[in-house]
């Protein structure tokens, strides 16, 4: 009897087709209750495995593929609903954009050439200033006393090796 | 053009709206939620049909969807939903005394089966659907076919422990 809880295990492995040790093979043929036990526990399998297919292997419902194909239509076409208005709203945007650069160029003309030449003669460098003599002292005017030019007064390229 | 792509998919739909169906019902037990998780399937794979490079490996792309919606479904909705007509639809029975202790062992396995850790009862159930073998199981999961074979003798040994004590 001890021996048979020995090998109690090792009976749901041999009745779910594993092959059975050589200890237990021979404990099998000895023992009435074993052989008895494996013999149901193998019908058990036997139904059981018919059980788990029964519980699985269902028909799908007759109208399955039918509504799996309306849901594909409906999916596209509402992606498709979707990208229009969108698509739609971007070339609307595009074209606010477009004409507003055209109205505000037409309401504020932009500076004419001349207005821009005029300005520039007026303008004064903020150093300008500071290169004009004091108040009271007489500057003579450049090169009249035969002095040499100062090193920064343009001579024309090529003037200083004419003798 | 489009047509032509609309067919050729509803074609594929129809080829494998069967092993689909039963992946999402042995994963769930329940008729209307598998109905709800193949036609999901088909119709994310029909968003995504420009994903699958090699078109013969459709089925498995497909299967392994429905594999993953169910597994979301089962963790979102399963436990709030009554599962009675898991056992509701016994293959015809020979008298009504038959019919009842067929009812009763269905449901009695069912029980058993939803006892199973989820690694086992997954390599269970889907080693039971029609045209799937242990390959294409172990495909599926991400595993070796020599762990689908042992997670599957484990889950049947569970279950006949359950059942015969």
């Amino acid at each position: 009897m001890s021996e048979c809880r020995v090998h109690a295990q090792e009976i749901s492995d041999v009745a779910l087709g594993s092959a059975a040790s050589p200890q237990f093979g021979a404990h099998l043929e000895t023992c009435a209750a074993c052989s008895q036990a494996l013999e149901s526990r193998r019908a058990l399998a036997r139904r059981l495995g018919a059980a788990v297919d029964a519980l699985v292997r269902r028909d799908p419902p007759a109208d399955l593929a039918a509504t799996v194909a309306a849901r594909m239509r409906t999916s596209t076409q509402s992606t498709r609903r979707s990208f229009v208005p969108a698509l739609r709203a971007g070339l609307a945007l595009v074209a606010a954009v477009v004409a507003t650069f055209f109205i505000v160029r037409a309401v504020v003309p932009p500076p004419t050439p001349a207005t821009s030449v005029e300005a520039l003669d007026h303008w004064r460098s903020p150093t300008a200033s500071l290169l004009e003599p004091p108040a009271g002292v007489r500057v003579p005017p450049r090169g009249s006393r035969g002095e040499t030019p100062p090193s920064h007064a343009v001579i024309p390229i090529g003037a200083q090796h004419v003798s | 053009m489009a047509q032509s792509a609309f067919d050729d998919f509803e074609r594929l739909v129809r080829e494998n709206q069967r092993v689909v169906y039963q992946i999402a019902f042995g994963m769930l037990g329940n008729a209307s939620d598998a109905q709800d998780v193949t036609q999901d399937a088909f119709v994310r794979a029909y968003a995504k049909r420009h994903e699958l490079r090699d078109p013969e490996r459709f089925r498995a792309w497909v299967c392994s969807i429905a594999r993953r919606l169910a597994l979301n479904y089962r963790r979102a909705h399963i436990r709030a939903r009554n599962r009675e007509e898991r056992a509701s639809s016994v293959p015809a029975a020979r008298d009504v005394e038959a019919e009842a202790e067929d009812r009763a062992f269905l449901q009695s396995v069912r029980h058993a089966i939803d006892a199973l850790p989820p690694k086992l009862r997954e390599t269970l159930v889907l080693c039971a659907v029609e045209g799937l073998e242990p390959a294409d199981v172990a495909t599926m999961i991400g595993i070796p076919q020599g762990t689908v074979r042992s997670r599957l003798h484990l889950a049947r040994k569970a279950l006949l422990r359950a059942l015969s004590s």
